[in-house]
């Protein structure tokens, strides 16, 4: 019986995945390859700030610095030591935890609207940083890796190398995060978000709940920076740390489901495409006017379904099994 | 003595909440602790629960100094609280909310849900289990954060105005629960309004006026406390029934 | 010596500006509890508006303001209804996305509509200097400074003798009270909110004179007055008037001793700091939990 229920549990995974697979021997046009990439990279990408942002409930709008971080690690080993991406991805892990639990602990003091705003400063510092320190990172040129196709190299050929190895980015960042979810640790940063005061009257140990979900958002999120640098094969402050790249991460999860193990993902499945396709389309009307649209459809978003789209999903089921009892 | 209250006083501003307290409670005593509005009732709670440290004295559980300990290792050591303006975590459904204080003694998940299920059945709360914190009614809130804090599996709870704003049969059915927890071996502190109920109920009454212990002994005696009267008077008609 | 003084005078002076919108946005927290962050794309709308103001009808910025305040208020009540009437009772991340949302919109439409060209509004007294022994002032900085400080006194006067600012006031420290001595606290809101987007409009205005508009110019003043408000306490709006000042010559000490680029780096540091050690702000008076 455990043993079924537990199959059940990862019953929707497997399907996902299959239907990736799938997907990605069918999807052979370069455009769609790359919003296919993109959407499921974001996928990773939010399903890591969900860890802390949804499950902890810490507004981190600051993220998009712990992409840079393991973006500009891998790529500087790679470029100036001549270090395959695949030590850079752990050495990027080291830094964005080390970072992270430095600026994670005192910020944890403080809630709500004040932790966002401590976030984003965050986020800006690093990317004027990265900016400034011309001899490291070649500030806004930004850094060009050579292309060498290799496994080793973490290159590919052919496009589809790519959504492999960001499907299984996204496949980390998922297994990580439903095991969270479903432990002792899920629980206790759950009951975090909800009311901390009640958390620590329960025993938790709310600074180091906090710490343990924001390393380990940060070190995927910089593995997720590894993966875009050495598939762009370009990198530069403005468009790795951008505050508007750290706001992505998190519109998508508070689209999709806050703090729910699907939500980015849905989130992510909306977004990504619906914004290449309006790039597409609108870009050539004018500059902006993509961008327009898409903080329209977020303000209406966030006000009529707040709960995402998950929960709106979940709260229509409850409402069914009501009427059918 | 499992629960020590050794002289300590906190201080808000230049304005003294609670001033040297002491008591000390035997294992397996229903306390009950009352006092007219801004005695210090919840003040000394948040004191004796590490919500705060106080200024002055210390608090013993068991005969280790407690008072020094961050709110979660209290809890971990055996001492679980309710709050006043309860606190269910409105997101999660009833059995998750309990089994949050049941992972504190039983660390893997399937093991504390059971154990949540056997404590929701104990205050029959087990029907709705499903439900979200925010769905419940007050009673069911009040029972729901109680249940929470019996998962921590407590040596000694205090219970912050379980009963206020329960209606007669509601406040009938905590009582039930209340010597049901006595008699699995808990040590209770009750904080209540209705004076009534808390006599009934209590071994030992201490009482608190602006800050201080102005009494502590048996409910009879309490009651015709000429003191405890006096700071009772300003306040609303004594209702000792 | 001399470059120190003149390095902190120019500090003070654009500081002023910083108080202006701080003050709005101070207002609007401590009133309705939200952060706009939308904010700085307010003041970008207000410095387009002067800049366009003067194109096609002349009108100098510093009198544009009296066209500016009664439009900026409109649009602030509209932005109130539509986007956050619906909101000041929800959780912090729907606050924050809607404003965010609105500051994307705002950003964007600038970007489509009049592309991302600096525009800059060429006065006679431009470019014209004021000498104080020494130290040599831009006279269109001075003046804009100036207005800023009458707006600053204005407004604090408001609050302080008015009926409005009475209930303004009340509403920031205990709404439930306030709505029991039967203030409409949801008018208070709407209040609160359009004063706050008319004072960015305003010191969009002050500022078109002596700086760029451009689309993304509202980010850069907004996370400043963010500074400015949390290091003036939140919802203190005298304590914005001091701090402004203060982040102004920060800004300016590090623009100058350090490096223009990392000024902003070195005030979000300095908000980090104050964040995390006196996160009620630096004037806060102690308050009993």
């Amino acid at each position: 019986m455990e043993f079924l229920k537990q199959r059940g549990k990862s019953f929707p995974m497997v399907a996902f995945f299959a239907v990736m697979i799938i997907l990605s021997f069918i999807i052979k046009n370069g455009f769609y390859q790359h919003i296919f990439i993109l959407t499921l990279f974001y996928a990773g990408m939010s399903s890591a700030w969900n860890i802390v942002g949804g499950y902890a409930g810490q507004l981190s709008l600051g993220h998009a610095a712990y992409m840079g971080i393991g973006a500009y690690t891998a790529t500087l080993l790679y470029l100036k030591m001549g270090v395959s991406p695949w030590i850079g991805i752990i050495a990027a892990i080291i830094i964005a935890a080390a970072v992270s639990a430095l600026i994670s602990y005192p910020s944890f003091k403080l809630h709500g609207t004040f932790f966002a705003m401590s976030t984003l400063a965050f986020g800006e510092v690093m990317r004027i940083i990265a900016n400034y320190w011309r001899g490291l990172t070649n500030g806004s040129v930004g850094l060009s890796i050579p292309f060498k196709p290799s496994l080793a190299h973490l290159m590919f050929e052919e496009r589809v190398g790519y959504v492999y190895f960001a499907m299984i980015f996204l496949a980390v960042v998922l297994v990580i995060s439903s095991r969270i979810k479903e432990s002792r640790a899920g629980y206790y940063l759950n009951a975090i978000r909800e009311n901390e005061i009640a958390a620590r009257s329960l025993g938790i140990n709310t600074s180091l709940y906090k710490l343990y979900a924001s390393v380990i958002s940060a070190s995927l999120a910089a593995v997720g920076g590894v993966f875009y640098a050495f598939y762009i094969l370009y990198i530069d402050p403005s468009g790795l740390m951008d505050s508007a790249i750290s706001i992505q991460f998190t519109l998508m999860a508070i689209i999709g489901g806050l703090g729910t193990l699907w939500g980015p993902v849905v989130g992510a499945i909306l977004i990504i495409p619906l914004s290449e396709f309006m790039r597409a389309w609108l870009g050539g009307v004018g500059q902006g006017l993509h961008l327009v649209i898409y903080g329209l459809i977020m303000v209406v978003v966030v006000i009529v379904s707040p709960g995402g789209l998950i929960n709106g999903y979940k709260v229509i089921i409850r409402k069914i099994k009501k009427i059918k009892a | 003595m499992i629960l020590d209250v050794k002289n300590v006083s906190k201080r808000f501003g230049g304005l003294w909440a609670v001033k040297n307290v002491s008591f000390s409670i035997a294992e397996n005593e229903i306390i009950g602790l009352i006092g007219p509005n801004g005695a210090g009732k919840t003040t000394l709670f948040n004191l004796i629960s590490g919500y705060f440290p106080p200024n002055e004295g210390q608090v013993l559980l068991n005969g280790e100094v407690i008072s020094n300990l961050p709110a979660h290792k209290i809890c971990q050591k055996g001492l679980a609280r309710t709050f006043q303006l309860v606190r269910p975590f409105p997101d999660l459904t009833v059995l998750d909310n309990v089994a949050v204080g049941s992972l504190a003694r039983y660390p893997r998940l399937p093991e504390a849900l059971k154990k949540a299920e056997e404590i929701l059945e104990f205050v029959e709360l087990d029907k709705g289990k499903k439900r979200f914190g925010s769905e419940l009614t007050i009673a069911e809130r009040k029972r729901l954060e109680l249940a929470r804090a019996l998962a921590t599996e407590p040596k000694v709870l205090m219970l912050d105005e379980v009963m206020a704003g329960l209606n007669n049969t509601e406040v009938n059915e905590m009582l039930k629960i209340i010597r049901a927890i006595q008699k699995k071996n808990i040590t209770l502190v009750v904080i209540e309004h209705i004076m009534a109920v808390i006599m009934s109920v209590s071994d030992r009454i201490v009482v608190m006026n602006e800050g201080e212990k102005i009494a502590d002994g048996i409910p009879k005696d309490v009651a015709n406390d000429p003191t405890v009267i006096k700071a009772y008077l300003g306040e609303e008609e004594l209702d000792l029934a | 010596m001399n470059e120190f003084i003149q390095v902190i005078v120019s500090g003070i002076l654009i500081g002023g500006i910083y108080v202006v919108v701080a003050m709005g946005l101070s207002l609007m927290f401590g009133v309705t509890k939200i952060i706009n962050f939308a904010h700085g794309e307010f003041l970008m709308l207000g410095m387009y508006a002067a800049y366009f103001i003067y194109k096609f009808l002349g009108i100098e910025p510093y009198t544009a303001i009296f066209i500016i305040t009664p439009l900026f208020i409109v649009i602030g009540m509209i932005i109130y209804k539509l986007v956050i009437n619906p909101i000041v009772d929800r959780k912090h991340e729907i606050q924050i996305f809607a404003t965010l949302g609105l500051s994307i919109v705002f950003q964007n439409m600038a970007l489509f509509l009049w592309s991302a060209d600096f525009r800059t509004v060429n006065l006679s007294y431009s470019t014209a200097t004021v000498s104080f022994g020494d130290i040599t002032i831009s006279l269109a900085r001075l003046i804009a400074f100036l207005a800023a400080a009458v707006i600053t006194a204005a407004m604090l006067l408001l609050l302080k003798y008015t009926y409005v600012g009475k209930a303004l006031r009340a509403v920031s420290q205990q709404n439930t009270a306030a709505e029991l001595m039967g203030i409409k606290v949801k008018r208070i809101y709407l209040i609160a909110f359009s004063i706050g987007i008319a004072l960015a409009g305003i010191a969009g205005a002050l500022l078109m004179p002596v700086f760029y508009a451009f689309p993304t110019v509202g980010a850069y003043f907004s996370l400043a007055a963010f500074v400015v408000v949390v290091m003036g306490g939140m919802g203190d709006v005298t304590g914005a008037l001091i701090a402004g000042l203060i982040i102004g010559i920060v800004e300016s000490l590090s623009g100058f001793y350090v490096a223009a680029e990392l000024k902003e780096a070195i005030y979000f540091v300095l908000f980090i700091i104050i964040l995390f050690i006196k996160p009620n702000g630096l004037f806060a008076r102690k308050e009993a939990k």
